[in-house]
Protein backbone atom coordinates (compact mmCIF):
# COMPACT_ATOMS: atom_id res chain seq x y z
CA UNK A 1 0.00 0.00 0.00
CA UNK A 2 1.52 3.26 -1.12
CA UNK A 3 1.09 6.50 0.71
CA UNK A 4 -1.47 7.70 -1.83
CA UNK A 5 -3.50 4.58 -1.32
CA UNK A 6 -3.29 5.05 2.43
CA UNK A 7 -4.55 8.63 2.06
CA UNK A 8 -7.44 7.57 -0.18
CA UNK A 9 -8.37 4.72 2.14
CA UNK A 10 -8.41 7.00 5.20
CA UNK A 11 -10.42 9.67 3.37
CA UNK A 12 -12.97 7.09 2.25
CA UNK A 13 -13.32 5.64 5.72
CA UNK A 14 -13.70 9.02 7.45
CA UNK A 15 -15.77 10.48 4.59
CA UNK A 16 -13.52 13.49 4.24
CA UNK A 17 -11.49 14.98 1.45
CA UNK A 18 -8.12 13.41 0.59
CA UNK A 19 -6.46 16.67 1.51
CA UNK A 20 -7.69 16.45 5.09
CA UNK A 21 -6.54 12.87 5.38
CA UNK A 22 -3.14 13.79 3.92
CA UNK A 23 -2.72 16.65 6.39
CA UNK A 24 -3.54 14.39 9.31
CA UNK A 25 -1.23 11.58 8.20
CA UNK A 26 1.68 13.95 7.55
CA UNK A 27 1.26 15.61 10.95
CA UNK A 28 0.90 12.29 12.75
CA UNK A 29 4.00 10.66 11.35
CA UNK A 30 6.00 13.86 11.68
CA UNK A 31 5.25 13.72 15.38
CA UNK A 32 6.40 10.08 15.44
CA UNK A 33 9.66 11.04 13.73
CA UNK A 34 10.25 13.93 16.11
CA UNK A 35 9.75 11.65 19.12
CA UNK A 36 12.22 9.14 17.77
CA UNK A 37 14.74 11.86 16.98
CA UNK A 38 14.33 13.06 20.56
CA UNK A 39 15.35 9.59 21.74
CA UNK A 40 11.88 8.49 22.86
CA UNK A 41 10.44 5.08 22.14
CA UNK A 42 7.20 5.04 20.16
CA UNK A 43 4.53 2.35 20.36
CA UNK A 44 1.48 2.13 18.10
CA UNK A 45 -1.15 -0.49 18.96
CA UNK A 46 -1.55 -3.38 16.53
CA UNK A 47 1.47 -2.11 14.59
CA UNK A 48 4.60 -2.32 16.73
CA UNK A 49 7.28 -0.50 18.68
CA UNK A 50 10.14 1.65 17.41
CA UNK A 51 13.20 2.04 19.62
CA UNK A 52 15.74 4.72 18.69
CA UNK A 53 19.49 4.45 19.09
CA UNK A 54 21.29 7.74 19.45
CA UNK A 55 24.92 8.57 18.78
CA UNK A 56 27.24 10.15 21.28
CA UNK A 57 26.25 13.57 20.03
CA UNK A 58 22.59 12.89 20.65
CA UNK A 59 21.70 12.44 16.98
CA UNK A 60 19.57 9.56 15.85
CA UNK A 61 21.73 6.71 14.60
CA UNK A 62 19.31 3.88 13.97
CA UNK A 63 15.79 2.70 14.71
CA UNK A 64 14.90 -0.78 15.82
CA UNK A 65 11.41 -2.04 15.01
CA UNK A 66 9.59 -4.72 16.97
CA UNK A 67 6.41 -6.03 15.43
CA UNK A 68 3.23 -6.27 17.48
CA UNK A 69 2.49 -9.76 18.85
CA UNK A 70 -1.22 -10.61 19.32
CA UNK A 71 -2.41 -12.03 22.66
CA UNK A 72 -3.67 -15.30 21.24
CA UNK A 73 -0.46 -16.05 19.46
CA UNK A 74 1.50 -19.11 20.49
CA UNK A 75 4.20 -18.18 22.91
CA UNK A 76 7.56 -19.79 22.24
CA UNK A 77 8.56 -22.40 24.75
CA UNK A 78 11.51 -20.34 25.88
CA UNK A 79 9.23 -17.46 26.77
CA UNK A 80 6.41 -19.55 28.21
CA UNK A 81 5.50 -19.24 31.87
CA UNK A 82 7.50 -21.72 33.93
CA UNK A 83 5.16 -24.53 34.86
CA UNK A 84 7.26 -25.82 37.71
CA UNK A 85 6.17 -22.89 39.83
CA UNK A 86 2.49 -23.77 39.66
CA UNK A 87 2.64 -26.53 42.24
CA UNK A 88 4.21 -24.41 44.92
CA UNK A 89 2.62 -21.86 47.24
CA UNK A 90 1.81 -18.36 46.08
CA UNK A 91 5.11 -17.01 47.31
CA UNK A 92 7.00 -19.00 44.74
CA UNK A 93 5.23 -17.39 41.80
CA UNK A 94 7.08 -14.57 40.09
CA UNK A 95 6.31 -10.98 40.65
CA UNK A 96 3.98 -10.73 37.70
CA UNK A 97 1.37 -12.72 39.61
CA UNK A 98 -0.18 -13.75 36.35
CA UNK A 99 -0.58 -17.21 34.92
CA UNK A 100 -1.48 -17.13 31.24
CA UNK A 101 -3.97 -19.64 29.99
CA UNK A 102 -1.37 -21.17 27.70
CA UNK A 103 0.79 -22.00 30.71
CA UNK A 104 -1.88 -24.14 32.32
CA UNK A 105 -1.84 -26.62 29.43
CA UNK A 106 -4.71 -28.55 30.81
CA UNK A 107 -3.21 -28.99 34.26
CA UNK A 108 -5.70 -29.43 37.06
CA UNK A 109 -5.13 -27.13 39.95
CA UNK A 110 -5.23 -28.69 43.40
CA UNK A 111 -8.34 -27.37 45.07
CA UNK A 112 -9.12 -27.88 48.76
CA UNK A 113 -11.47 -30.76 49.54
CA UNK A 114 -15.11 -29.92 50.19
CA UNK A 115 -15.87 -29.88 53.92
CA UNK A 116 -18.87 -31.89 55.09
CA UNK A 117 -20.35 -29.30 57.41
CA UNK A 118 -23.22 -31.53 58.57
CA UNK A 119 -20.78 -34.11 59.83
CA UNK A 120 -18.71 -31.45 61.49
CA UNK A 121 -21.73 -30.00 63.28
CA UNK A 122 -22.78 -33.42 64.55
CA UNK A 123 -19.32 -34.05 65.88
CA UNK A 124 -19.17 -30.73 67.66
CA UNK A 125 -22.55 -31.24 69.29
CA UNK A 126 -21.67 -34.74 70.34
CA UNK A 127 -18.44 -33.57 71.87
CA UNK A 128 -19.78 -30.55 73.70
CA UNK A 129 -23.27 -31.71 74.61
CA UNK A 130 -24.41 -29.73 77.72
CA UNK A 131 -27.08 -32.22 78.90
CA UNK A 132 -24.86 -34.65 80.80
CA UNK A 133 -25.81 -36.06 84.25
CA UNK A 134 -22.29 -35.71 85.61
CA UNK A 135 -20.88 -32.29 84.87
CA UNK A 136 -17.38 -33.27 85.90
CA UNK A 137 -17.24 -36.27 83.67
CA UNK A 138 -14.86 -36.19 80.77
CA UNK A 139 -16.37 -36.25 77.31
CA UNK A 140 -15.62 -39.48 75.56
CA UNK A 141 -14.09 -39.35 72.16
CA UNK A 142 -15.50 -42.55 70.78
CA UNK A 143 -18.17 -40.60 68.94
CA UNK A 144 -15.61 -39.34 66.49
CA UNK A 145 -14.54 -42.79 65.45
CA UNK A 146 -18.12 -43.80 64.54
CA UNK A 147 -18.80 -40.78 62.38
CA UNK A 148 -17.57 -40.44 58.77
CA UNK A 149 -14.10 -39.10 58.39
CA UNK A 150 -13.56 -35.51 57.55
CA UNK A 151 -11.72 -34.80 54.37
CA UNK A 152 -10.01 -31.71 55.72
CA UNK A 153 -7.17 -32.93 57.86
CA UNK A 154 -6.76 -29.62 59.63
CA UNK A 155 -10.13 -29.89 61.34
CA UNK A 156 -9.39 -33.41 62.51
CA UNK A 157 -6.20 -32.18 64.07
CA UNK A 158 -8.10 -29.47 65.89
CA UNK A 159 -10.64 -31.95 67.26
CA UNK A 160 -7.91 -34.13 68.60
CA UNK A 161 -6.41 -31.20 70.39
CA UNK A 162 -9.75 -30.36 72.04
CA UNK A 163 -10.24 -33.96 73.07
CA UNK A 164 -6.84 -34.06 74.66
CA UNK A 165 -7.63 -30.93 76.61
CA UNK A 166 -10.91 -32.42 77.80
CA UNK A 167 -9.27 -35.61 78.87
CA UNK A 168 -6.73 -33.67 80.86
CA UNK A 169 -9.63 -31.89 82.59
CA UNK A 170 -8.19 -28.55 81.59
CA UNK A 171 -11.44 -27.29 80.13
CA UNK A 172 -14.83 -28.01 81.63
CA UNK A 173 -16.87 -27.78 78.51
CA UNK A 174 -20.24 -28.65 79.98
CA UNK A 175 -20.27 -25.62 82.27
CA UNK A 176 -18.62 -23.20 79.86
CA UNK A 177 -21.40 -21.22 78.23
CA UNK A 178 -19.27 -20.18 75.26
CA UNK A 179 -19.02 -23.73 73.92
CA UNK A 180 -22.72 -24.28 74.38
CA UNK A 181 -23.48 -21.06 72.62
CA UNK A 182 -21.29 -21.84 69.64
CA UNK A 183 -22.73 -25.32 69.34
CA UNK A 184 -26.23 -23.91 69.21
CA UNK A 185 -25.27 -21.37 66.59
CA UNK A 186 -24.60 -23.93 63.90
CA UNK A 187 -27.82 -25.38 62.63
CA UNK A 188 -28.20 -28.39 60.44
CA UNK A 189 -29.42 -27.65 56.94
CA UNK A 190 -30.59 -29.69 54.02
CA UNK A 191 -27.55 -31.15 52.29
CA UNK A 192 -26.96 -29.90 48.80
CA UNK A 193 -25.43 -31.78 45.89
CA UNK A 194 -22.06 -33.41 46.36
CA UNK A 195 -22.25 -33.15 50.10
CA UNK A 196 -21.90 -29.37 50.18
CA UNK A 197 -23.99 -27.87 52.96
CA UNK A 198 -25.04 -24.30 53.53
CA UNK A 199 -25.10 -23.16 57.15
CA UNK A 200 -27.74 -20.65 58.21
CA UNK A 201 -26.34 -18.35 60.86
CA UNK A 202 -29.62 -16.60 61.72
CA UNK A 203 -30.46 -18.81 64.70
CA UNK A 204 -31.44 -17.00 67.91
CA UNK A 205 -29.43 -17.76 70.98
CA UNK A 206 -31.34 -18.94 74.07
CA UNK A 207 -29.45 -17.65 77.06
CA UNK A 208 -29.13 -20.04 79.95
CA UNK A 209 -29.69 -19.17 83.60
CA UNK A 210 -28.24 -15.94 84.82
CA UNK A 211 -26.24 -17.62 87.53
CA UNK A 212 -24.12 -19.34 84.92
CA UNK A 213 -22.84 -15.99 83.63
CA UNK A 214 -21.87 -14.48 86.94
CA UNK A 215 -18.14 -14.54 87.30
CA UNK A 216 -16.29 -14.77 90.52
CA UNK A 217 -15.86 -11.03 90.63
CA UNK A 218 -19.58 -10.47 90.34
CA UNK A 219 -20.24 -12.94 93.11
CA UNK A 220 -17.75 -11.21 95.38
CA UNK A 221 -19.26 -7.84 94.57
CA UNK A 222 -22.72 -9.12 95.41
CA UNK A 223 -21.50 -10.49 98.69
CA UNK A 224 -19.95 -7.18 99.63
CA UNK A 225 -23.08 -5.26 98.73
CA UNK A 226 -25.24 -7.55 100.80
CA UNK A 227 -22.88 -7.17 103.72
CA UNK A 228 -23.12 -3.40 103.47
CA UNK A 229 -26.85 -3.48 103.29
CA UNK A 230 -27.24 -2.63 99.61
CA UNK A 231 -29.54 -4.56 97.41
CA UNK A 232 -27.89 -7.17 95.27
CA UNK A 233 -27.38 -6.59 91.63
CA UNK A 234 -30.09 -9.03 90.85
CA UNK A 235 -32.59 -7.24 93.06
CA UNK A 236 -31.71 -3.88 91.56
CA UNK A 237 -32.20 -5.12 88.08
CA UNK A 238 -35.42 -6.80 89.10
CA UNK A 239 -36.77 -3.51 90.44
CA UNK A 240 -35.71 -1.67 87.31
CA UNK A 241 -37.34 -4.23 85.12
CA UNK A 242 -40.57 -4.09 87.15
CA UNK A 243 -40.67 -0.31 86.76
CA UNK A 244 -40.06 -0.58 83.06
CA UNK A 245 -42.74 -3.18 82.65
CA UNK A 246 -45.29 -0.70 83.96
CA UNK A 247 -44.42 1.75 81.23
CA UNK A 248 -44.14 -0.82 78.45
CA UNK A 249 -47.23 -2.06 76.60
CA UNK A 250 -48.65 -5.26 77.97
CA UNK A 251 -48.86 -6.86 74.56
CA UNK A 252 -45.09 -6.94 74.18
CA UNK A 253 -43.14 -10.04 75.09
CA UNK A 254 -40.63 -9.10 77.75
CA UNK A 255 -38.23 -11.16 79.80
CA UNK A 256 -39.28 -11.62 83.43
CA UNK A 257 -37.44 -9.77 86.14
CA UNK A 258 -36.04 -12.94 87.63
CA UNK A 259 -34.43 -14.03 84.41
CA UNK A 260 -33.23 -10.55 83.36
CA UNK A 261 -29.56 -10.00 83.35
CA UNK A 262 -28.40 -6.52 84.44
CA UNK A 263 -25.90 -6.57 81.63
CA UNK A 264 -28.17 -8.05 78.99
CA UNK A 265 -29.05 -6.23 75.84
CA UNK A 266 -32.72 -6.10 76.82
CA UNK A 267 -31.95 -4.32 80.05
CA UNK A 268 -29.79 -1.76 78.34
CA UNK A 269 -32.38 -1.25 75.64
CA UNK A 270 -35.19 -0.77 78.13
CA UNK A 271 -33.12 1.66 80.15
CA UNK A 272 -32.27 3.69 77.10
CA UNK A 273 -35.85 3.70 75.92
CA UNK A 274 -37.05 4.88 79.31
CA UNK A 275 -34.61 7.74 79.19
CA UNK A 276 -35.76 8.58 75.72
CA UNK A 277 -39.46 8.87 76.62
CA UNK A 278 -38.90 10.24 80.12
CA UNK A 279 -35.81 12.34 79.88
CA UNK A 280 -34.41 13.89 83.06
CA UNK A 281 -35.29 17.50 83.72
CA UNK A 282 -32.54 19.86 82.75
CA UNK A 283 -31.84 22.96 84.88
CA UNK A 284 -33.57 26.04 83.45
CA UNK A 285 -31.66 28.97 82.13
CA UNK A 286 -34.27 31.58 82.98
CA UNK A 287 -32.19 33.61 85.52
CA UNK A 288 -29.33 33.85 83.06
CA UNK A 289 -31.65 35.00 80.29
CA UNK A 290 -33.21 37.67 82.46
CA UNK A 291 -29.83 38.99 83.56
CA UNK A 292 -28.56 39.14 80.01
CA UNK A 293 -31.66 41.01 78.85
CA UNK A 294 -31.34 43.54 81.67
CA UNK A 295 -27.70 44.20 80.91
CA UNK A 296 -28.46 44.60 77.23
CA UNK A 297 -31.25 47.05 78.02
CA UNK A 298 -28.94 49.14 80.22
CA UNK A 299 -26.28 49.27 77.55
CA UNK A 300 -28.83 50.36 74.96
CA UNK A 301 -30.10 53.11 77.25
CA UNK A 302 -26.60 54.42 77.76
CA UNK A 303 -25.91 54.41 74.04
CA UNK A 304 -29.15 56.22 73.24
CA UNK A 305 -28.48 58.80 75.96
CA UNK A 306 -25.06 59.49 74.58
CA UNK A 307 -26.36 59.86 71.06
CA UNK A 308 -29.26 62.16 71.87
CA UNK A 309 -27.59 64.40 74.44
CA UNK A 310 -25.93 67.12 72.31
CA UNK A 311 -26.27 70.09 74.70
CA UNK A 312 -22.96 69.63 76.36
CA UNK A 313 -20.04 70.32 74.15
CA UNK A 314 -17.72 67.49 73.51
CA UNK A 315 -14.04 67.68 74.08
CA UNK A 316 -12.82 66.12 70.84
CA UNK A 317 -9.41 66.64 69.36
CA UNK A 318 -9.32 69.58 67.05
CA UNK A 319 -12.29 71.37 68.59
CA UNK A 320 -11.96 74.49 70.67
CA UNK A 321 -11.78 73.77 74.32
CA UNK A 322 -13.55 75.88 76.86
CA UNK A 323 -11.47 77.40 79.57
CA UNK A 324 -8.14 77.09 77.85
CA UNK A 325 -5.57 79.67 78.55
CA UNK A 326 -5.31 82.48 76.05
CA UNK A 327 -3.32 85.63 75.97
CA UNK A 328 -5.28 88.25 77.81
CA UNK A 329 -4.20 91.70 78.82
CA UNK A 330 -2.66 91.85 82.16
CA UNK A 331 0.49 90.25 83.18
CA UNK A 332 2.24 90.17 86.39
CA UNK A 333 5.68 91.44 86.93
CA UNK A 334 7.12 88.03 86.29
CA UNK A 335 5.27 87.74 83.02
CA UNK A 336 2.78 85.19 84.23
CA UNK A 337 -0.74 85.39 83.11
CA UNK A 338 -3.24 86.86 85.48
CA UNK A 339 -6.42 84.82 85.40
CA UNK A 340 -8.69 87.05 87.30
CA UNK A 341 -12.36 86.40 87.28
CA UNK A 342 -12.85 89.40 85.01
CA UNK A 343 -10.32 88.12 82.57
CA UNK A 344 -11.92 84.71 82.65
CA UNK A 345 -15.28 86.15 81.90
CA UNK A 346 -13.86 88.15 79.06
CA UNK A 347 -12.26 85.01 77.75
CA UNK A 348 -15.45 83.06 77.80
CA UNK A 349 -17.34 85.88 76.16
CA UNK A 350 -14.67 85.97 73.48
CA UNK A 351 -15.13 82.28 72.79
CA UNK A 352 -18.88 82.65 72.61
CA UNK A 353 -18.59 85.44 70.12
CA UNK A 354 -16.27 83.35 67.94
CA UNK A 355 -18.76 80.52 67.97
CA UNK B 1 7.75 6.08 25.93
CA UNK B 2 5.24 7.70 23.59
CA UNK B 3 2.05 5.82 22.89
CA UNK B 4 -0.83 6.46 20.53
CA UNK B 5 -2.49 8.86 22.95
CA UNK B 6 0.61 11.03 23.20
CA UNK B 7 0.97 11.07 19.43
CA UNK B 8 -2.69 12.02 19.08
CA UNK B 9 -2.44 14.91 21.53
CA UNK B 10 0.68 16.27 19.89
CA UNK B 11 -0.87 15.99 16.46
CA UNK B 12 -3.99 17.77 17.62
CA UNK B 13 -1.89 20.53 19.16
CA UNK B 14 0.04 20.95 15.93
CA UNK B 15 -3.08 21.10 13.78
CA UNK B 16 -5.04 23.22 16.25
CA UNK B 17 -7.79 20.69 16.89
CA UNK B 18 -9.26 19.01 19.93
CA UNK B 19 -7.79 15.55 20.54
CA UNK B 20 -11.28 14.09 20.76
CA UNK B 21 -12.01 15.34 17.25
CA UNK B 22 -8.97 13.58 15.83
CA UNK B 23 -9.48 10.36 17.79
CA UNK B 24 -11.56 8.75 14.99
CA UNK B 25 -8.84 9.61 12.48
CA UNK B 26 -6.21 7.93 14.64
CA UNK B 27 -8.35 4.86 15.18
CA UNK B 28 -9.06 4.55 11.45
CA UNK B 29 -5.39 4.95 10.54
CA UNK B 30 -4.29 2.31 13.06
CA UNK B 31 -6.99 -0.04 11.87
CA UNK B 32 -5.95 0.39 8.24
CA UNK B 33 -2.31 -0.24 9.08
CA UNK B 34 -3.10 -3.32 11.18
CA UNK B 35 -5.37 -4.76 8.50
CA UNK B 36 -2.75 -4.21 5.82
CA UNK B 37 -0.03 -5.81 7.90
CA UNK B 38 -2.20 -8.80 8.77
CA UNK B 39 -2.79 -9.40 5.10
CA UNK B 40 0.97 -9.56 4.58
CA UNK B 41 1.14 -6.42 2.47
CA UNK B 42 3.76 -3.71 2.87
CA UNK B 43 2.55 -0.27 3.83
CA UNK B 44 4.28 3.07 3.35
CA UNK B 45 3.83 5.28 6.40
CA UNK B 46 4.13 8.63 4.61
CA UNK B 47 7.64 10.08 5.18
CA UNK B 48 8.29 7.93 8.22
CA UNK B 49 9.17 4.62 6.64
CA UNK B 50 7.84 1.43 5.12
CA UNK B 51 6.66 -1.63 6.99
CA UNK B 52 7.11 -5.03 5.37
CA UNK B 53 5.88 -7.79 7.64
CA UNK B 54 6.97 -10.62 5.34
CA UNK B 55 10.61 -9.63 5.40
CA UNK B 56 12.37 -10.62 8.60
CA UNK B 57 15.57 -8.63 8.06
CA UNK B 58 14.01 -5.47 6.71
CA UNK B 59 10.73 -5.38 8.56
CA UNK B 60 10.92 -1.58 8.76
CA UNK B 61 12.66 0.56 6.18
CA UNK B 62 13.09 4.09 7.55
CA UNK B 63 12.73 7.09 5.34
CA UNK B 64 15.84 9.10 4.61
CA UNK B 65 14.40 12.15 6.35
CA UNK B 66 14.28 10.29 9.65
CA UNK B 67 18.05 10.52 10.18
CA UNK B 68 20.10 13.72 10.24
CA UNK B 69 22.02 14.51 7.06
CA UNK B 70 25.67 13.46 6.98
CA UNK B 71 28.59 15.23 5.34
CA UNK B 72 28.37 12.90 2.33
CA UNK B 73 24.71 13.65 1.71
CA UNK B 74 25.23 17.33 2.17
CA UNK B 75 27.97 17.37 -0.40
Amino acid sequence: MKREELIQALAARMDVSPTSAQVFLHACFDIVKSRLQAGEEVTLPNIGTWTPTNESGGKLASVRYAAFVPVNAEVPESEAFPTDLMDGPASSIDTRHFIPASALNGKELKLPAIIDVATLVAEVRASFAPASPDADSVVESDSLSDTPTIENTDLVGEADTIEAAVRADEVDIADDPEWVEEAELVEEAEPLADGAVEVDNTVEINRPEEADFLSEEDLLLEAEMEAEGYESLEAQTDQAVIEEDDSINEGEDSVSAEQQDPLSDDEVFNRNRDQLYHPPKEPSNRPLVITAAALTFCVLVIIIYLLLDRNEPRELPGSEAIGCLVVVPGRSSSGNLLLSPENMNNTFSLYRSIR
Amino acid sequence: MANATDILHRTAARLGFDPQELQPYMDAMLDLCATTLDSGECIELMTFGTLCPTSDSDAFIPHSSLFPPTQETEL
